[in-house]
């Protein structure tokens, strides 16, 4: 016996509509307004899933967000996606479902053998059983653990849809759009504020459409309706259904995710399939509602228990009957209703099975007028059915001594809707609050303090009446809204007729006695957790309700413990002999409800994971076929290989082309800042270690920068352009750390000097014509200037023009030829880098990447980023002569510290290898000759390179004592690939020892 | 997060960079006692609870801002004021009173931190 | 000397794209290629004079709030902050004129005029594609016409300018204009969008 469909009813679905779907390959048939859930319980489904660790039969338990069985795997191929719950899969169309974690089908699944083990799969098992017998035991049984693990499996497949993120601000953000949310968003419009309404669902209303009361003479759900309605009239109200605000944070920021498209075969043409919303909102209204209790008995979990309110919502909305012989279990007066509801709607109800011995006496004449067998006092013992309910124990009960008072009876049905009371669902709220409050009154926990800007009100807030509700909703959304600044007025409240009770008035009841034995009692449905597990963590130790959780797992699965949390630690309360606020909950942290990482990712994916910074000469690198070089943000060329060539190859090459002739490369992704003021000369003084103050107009020097404690930060030239105005160089790296630096001395520490600095990186296009035939390339391109050694000396920065552009041209070299910088404005980059190109086709001038550019500088020793390593001091690098001792600059009190002025600290070296072989970057430098004798590290080599100068394999590196090692063998080893290459330590420059060649 | 900035108004922490520990005062440049140097370099007092901040408006005006932070609960204590040559302009974006736990009624002033004119 | 060759050059394909709803795209996307952007910064002493000088100098009075601007196409000055303001113009000559009048004891000009691309939304979507990167609050009240913002669109340091109410010119380093165009004509495809010349 199964569910089906009623032949009227159903406030949501549209019966003109058929839609066709499948699941686990069968084809079947639904209404457009279906959830996958209430079409397969029309379609006698009763089977849903395997549970995830004892593969047992489940069902559906309800008919929301809180599902914790019946999960499916949607769609296919790309599109695929695991443990979706089909409580919350809007039907369309063509949809394809499967269920889960069974093989070879879900009726005949082998796994179900787990069951049998069950007393061996306890709480805590894998600690216990697979330790054994050596530590690297466990990654043997990993190997099988992994493969019976989870629930729906993923795919490999690049997902095909589009996902955004996209920011909102409102004065007033309400959450949830049941009585007490529709009240609120209303009061909050109707003064004027910016509000944002969030519903989770599809549809907006919450509970009312389930409820029996009439609302300004119309049905609850008619109400609901005309009220959204009147909403999407105001300007000032976003309604945002199918949205799930998942997280609260800092300052009011919220977070939610919109399922734009999940409920349609394909989303449309560039829309995306979810939005990641981010909501900064002036104040919160949280009227979220509140998720009903099951209660733990043996067999719980058998597919037929449902949720009595989730019972009430298939016949109402969906017009599907969730059996043929329904029970109703609770203990409180609402499931009553529930009960009389579905008897009207021509459903049959056995019997309604009341843990209390004396409910309201109307409420009995009731049931008796329908002819319900009422059992009051007793409640169900054990659900039996294996794959399908067929029927329930019951037996009297005796709530003082909490067990059973008479023998069971055997009750038939189909399916069982159980209410065991509500939760608040105050988890949003809990995020930004602090620990929440229980009450006695209703046996729940409701929010706690706010530490943010919120305000719960409604079933969240522990009113579950539909009156109290109505009011509460006005109350906050006006209050709100008050608080932004905009004065309400008193929104009148609907005439409410025919109440319900709210079901606070209720037993607590949340486990009831096995009839023998322990039991299967089910707490947590999705992590198959037991009470018996709850119990065995205690006696194990873990009594905390933060060690239970951990150690049972129970509230870790998809559903966050949404109908098992309270259960839990109800039992963890009365093992312990304490109570259950003394108990406590666990912290609820976002997000509320799983967030798919592609609407957290939104478009931030492939190549636009993170931006890419592009040079002004860019396109021509990769005309010519350039391996372009990710450097931070920036592409950079790395090699312009010809035909055949590799990277080596063409790197040897380049250099050489240099050293021979002439090369050009750019440069432009060097920080440059403009630091301009009538106290600029002074500012650099302080900040460069060596002298600056007296730097000549038309000059340009190199620098070197320390950190406060004395160590080398940065290095590049500074240019004097005036009296007052300076281009300063960084290494691309520290561009914009150089700059901060700047700013914070000129912002805190010596906030009097009269200096700006201004990043204009962006602004130049520079290139570096670097080689013998530097100069002639040069004067062939410039209109104007004079290039000869007199006019424009080593170091001098003159201005001029090249094909009519202005430019900037520095005398400068990197490489230790002779070379100079050209700087055009960013959009001239282009053109002046291809009229430097024609100019120095007569002596056959190459373009250059920064593989050639970092071979040139280590043949002169020149120290760049691998150098200046946040380790090494000006002395350590041979530059101790520009740490001036007549200045004080940033720096420059810590430099006599006795750690680094430590003779045997390691200190700059060349490197040649002796063997040929190429030595590695990093690699340690060691005495002995074997693996065996190597002894200590002596240091580190830090940049490496085949130099066509001397035709050997080289490098710098940092080795203690420095050059007092001259002559000495030692090794450079890389252990994690088995390298050692021995090496002679020679002085750090290879080539042009006199450095005479850029001096020409 | 969200940070007030005296020039652009409320915005997004992530537009800021930390600016370090506003209490500590960098030595004059003529302090020749290396321990006072190494304690800036070096010493911070890591409170747990209200601590002073300096924090930094890298993607927005660039300006420098000295607050009050509580490091448990991220909460800002203070109205955010500008450090450096402007730290007394009036500002021109006044918070909104959009009545948010940090409102008007709790900003206080707190220690002058050193860069404020 | 007019082969300046600008960032967007050959990728910004004139065009529609995206889905067009009956009223076609409800974006336009141009670059715009100001002659003149400047950055001016007076120190505390020197503010006044140096916005009466602006002011005389350009025509237009200096907005006294952070965060606006004045002027219109042909000239706009913005003010950035205290004793910071950035000039937009379509005369070239700009900065040459504006140095004579203002020395570097008075202020410091740094010439940005390549150092950024500029890139203009306007149309009835204007608004909602760019809430899907920047996190300002863009309805008027907060942000009205004439606002300058200077913030980041996903990491990018970006100014925004709303010249009108969907109207905005988008300032960005050079260097990320391409991958902010590709950004924001993605962006766009939702709503439509056609690739004007450049203005």
């Amino acid at each position: 016996m199964s569910g089906y469909r009623l032949s009227s009813g159903g406030s949501q679905i549209d019966r003109s509509r058929r839609v066709r779907f499948s699941f686990d390959g069968r084809d079947l048939g639904g209404f457009a307004g279906d959830t996958l859930a209430s079409a397969l319980l029309a379609n006698e489904q009763t089977l849903f899933g395997r549970s995830f660790k004892y593969h047992r039969p489940r069902g559906v338990l309800s008919a929301g967000a809180e599902e914790p069985s019946a999960l499916v795997t949607m769609r296919g191929g790309a599109r695929v996606e695991p443990n979706t719950k089909a409580t919350m899969v809007e039907l369309y169309e063509g949809l394809e479902a499967a269920s889960q974690n069974r093989w070879p089908s879900l009726r005949f699944d082998v796994l179900s053998v787990n069951s049998l083990f069950g007393n061996f799969l306890t709480a805590g098992f894998y600690y216990k059983t697979f330790m054994g017998p050596t530590r690297k035991s466990w990654m043997f049984y990993e190997h099988f653990i992994r493969r019976a693990a989870g629930l729906g499996a993923g795919g490999f497949e690049a997902d095909p849809d589009r996902y955004e993120g996209l920011h909102a601000h409102c004065d007033v953000l309400v959450v949830g759009s049941g009585p007490t949310g529709l009240m609120a968003a209303r009061a909050a419009a109707v003064s004027g504020a910016r509000v944002i309404l969030a519903e989770e669902m599809a549809q907006l209303g919450g509970m009312l459409p389930n409820e029996s009361e009439s609302l300004d003479g119309m049905g609850a759900g008619d109400w609901a309706k005309a009220t959204v309605a009147e909403l999407s009239t105001y300007e000032n109200v976003t309604l945002m259904p199918r949205t799930t605000v998942y997280g609260y944070f800092d300052d009011n920021v919220m977070a939610a995710v919109e399922r734009v498209a999940d409920h349609v075969p394909v989303p449309a043409e560039n829309t995306p399939r979810q939005r990641h919303w981010t909501i900064r909102a002036k104040q919160v209204v949280i009227a979220s509602g509140a998720i009903e209790r099951p209660v733990v008995f043996d067999g719980n979990d058998t597919p037929g228990v449902m949720l009595s309110d989730a019972v009430r919502s298939y016949a109402l909305r969906f017009g599907v009957a969730a059996g043929r012989k329904v029970i109703v279990f609770t203990n409180n007066d609402r499931a009553y209703h529930t009960a009389l509801r579905l008897a009207d709607q021509g459903m049959t109800i056995r019997a309604l099975v009341d843990a209390r011995w004396a409910p309201p006496q109307e409420l009995v004449e009731a049931l008796a007028a329908r002819d319900i067998e009422h059992f009051p006092g007793h409640v169900v013992v054990k659900a039996e059915g294996g794959k399908a309910l067929e029927g329930v124990h019951i037996a009297p009960y005796d709530p003082h001594t909490k067990r059973l008072k008479g023998s069971p009876r055997w009750l038939t049905t189909d399916a069982l809707a159980v209410s065991g009371g509500w939760s608040p669902a105050i988890h949003l709220a809990s995020h930004a609050s602090d620990r929440p409050e229980f009450r006695e009154d209703i046996q729940a926990f409701v929010p706690g303090a706010p530490e943010q800007a919120w305000r719960a009100a409604g079933a969240c807030n522990g009113d579950f009446g539909l009156a109290a509700c109505l009011a509460a909703g006005a109350e906050a959304g006006a209050a709100a809204a008050g608080d932004v600044g905009f004065g309400a007025t008193a929104l009148p409240l609907p005439s409410v007729e025919g109440g319900e009770p709210d079901g606070s008035a209720m037993l607590p009841l949340w486990e009831v006695p096995a009839i023998k034995g322990r039991g299967k009692k089910f707490v947590d449905l999705q992590h198959d957790v037991t009470a018996e597990d709850v119990r065995l963590a205690q006696r194990e130790g873990f009594q905390s309700v933060e060690h239970l959780k951990r150690y049972t797992t129970l509230g870790m699965a998809a559903d966050q413990g949404k109908t098992s949390n309270i259960n839990g630690l109800a039992i963890m309360a009365e093992t312990r002999g304490a109570t259950i606020p003394e108990v406590g909950t666990t912290r609820f942290r976002p997000p509320y409800n799983p967030v798919s990482l592609g609407a957290i990712a939104g478009r931030e994916i492939g190549a636009h994971f993170r931006p890419v910074r592009l040079t002004p000469m860019h396109d021509w690198h990769v005309a010519q076929g350039a391996d372009m070089l990710a450097a931070g943000a920036w592409l950079r060329p790395r090699v312009y290989r010809q035909p055949g060539e590799s990277v080596t190859d063409a790197y040897i090459r380049e250099t050489r082309a240099v050293r021979d002739s002439v090369g050009i490369v750019d440069v432009s992704t060097l920080g440059k800042i403009d630091v301009q003021g009538p106290d600029a000369a002074e500012f650099l003084n302080r900040v460069y270690s060596n002298g600056f103050a007296k730097l000549p107009v038309g000059k340009a020097r190199y620098g070197l920068m320390l950190r406060e404690d004395g160590i080398v930060y940065d290095d590049g030239t500074t240019w004097r352009l005036s009296e007052t105005q300076y281009l300063m160089t960084t290494t691309t790296a520290n561009a914009a750390g150089v700059l901060t630096h700047l700013e914070h001395l000129l912002s805190i520490v010596w906030p009097e000097l009269r200096v700006q600095v201004t990043s204009v990186t962006e602004q130049w296009a520079g290139m570096a014509v670097s080689g013998p035939n530097a100069r002639r390339t040069l004067e062939a391109a410039v209109d104007d200037m004079d290039l000869s050694n007199e006019a424009l000396p080593f170091m001098g920065v003159r201005p001029g023009h090249l094909g009519s552009i202005p430019v900037l041209i520095a005398r400068l070299s990197f490489s230790g030829e002779l070379a100079y910088e050209v700087y055009a404005e960013a959009n001239y980059g282009m053109p002046v880098w291809e009229k430097v190109l024609e100019a120095g086709k007569p002596y056959g001038i190459i373009a250059y990447g920064t593989e050639a550019l970092g071979a040139l500088r280590i043949e002169k020793g020149h120290v760049a980023g691998p150098e200046l390593d946040g380790r090494t001091t000006a002395a350590d690098l041979g530059l101790g002569g520009m740490a001036s001792r007549k200045k004080h600059y940033i720096g420059s009190m810590m430099l006599d510290r006795e750690g680094l002025t430590d003779p045997n600290r390691l200190k700059l070296v060349g490197l040649v290898s002796l063997s040929g072989e190429s030595i590695r970057p990093g690699s340690q430098l060691v005495e002995g000759a074997t693996v065996a004798t190597s002894g200590p590290s002596l240091g580190h080599v830090s940049s490496t390179t085949y130099s066509p100068a001397l035709e050997k394999q080289v490098a710098l590196g940092l080795v203690e004592g420095g050059l007092e090692r001259t002559g000495h063998r030692l090794y450079a080893i890389y252990p994690l690939k088995g390298h050692r290459v021995p090496v002679e330590i020679v002085e750090p420059v290879f080539f042009d020892k006199d450095g005479s060649r850029m001096h020409v | 997060m969200r940070i007030y900035c005296p020039i652009c108004g409320e915005r997004d922490s992530s537009e800021f960079t930390y600016g370090g520990d506003a209490t500590v005062h960098r030595p004059a440049m003529d302090e020749t006692d290396v321990e006072a140097w190494c304690q800036y370099v070096y010493n911070r007092k890591n409170p747990r609870g209200p601590m002073l901040e300096y924090w930094h408006h890298t993607q927005g005006c660039r300006a420098w801002l000295v607050l009050e932070r509580d490091t448990v609960t991220h909460k800002i204590l203070s109205q955010p004021r500008l450090v450096g040559p402007w730290a007394d302009q009036p500002a021109s974006n006044p918070p909104t009173d959009g009545g948010s736990d940090t409102g008007s009624a709790e900003r206080e002033r707190v220690s002058e931190p050193v860069g404020a004119e | 000397m007019s082969e300046m060759v600008y960032a967007l050059a050959g990728h910004a394909q004139p065009g529609i794209f995206g889905n067009l709803g009956e009223a076609g795209p409800a974006v336009t996307l141009s670059e715009v290629r100001p002659a003149t952007v400047l950055q001016v910064g007076a120190w505390p002493q020197t503010r006044a004079a140096v916005e009466s000088t602006l002011t005389s100098f350009l025509g237009l009075s200096v907005p006294e709030a952070f965060g606006m601007s004045s002027g219109d196409e042909a000239t706009t000055v913005m003010t950035l902050g205290p004793g910071r303001y950035m000039i937009v113009a379509a005369d070239a000559g700009l900065r040459d004129g504006l140095k004579e009048q203002l020395d570097a004891e008075k202020a410091a000009i740094t010439d940005l005029g390549h150092a950024r691309t500029v890139l203009r939304i306007a149309g009835p979507a204007a608004t909602k594609v760019l809430r899907k990167g920047l996190t300002l609050d863009l309805d008027l009240g907060a942000f009205p016409e004439r606002a300058v913002a200077q913030t980041a669109i996903h990491h990018i340091g970006t100014l925004v300018h709303r010249r009108e109410a969907e109207v905005f010119d988008l300032f960005v380093f050079r260097g990320f204009a391409l991958s902010f165009w590709e950004w924001l004509t993605d962006a766009s495809l939702e709503y439509g969008y056609r690739v004007a010349d450049p203005v």
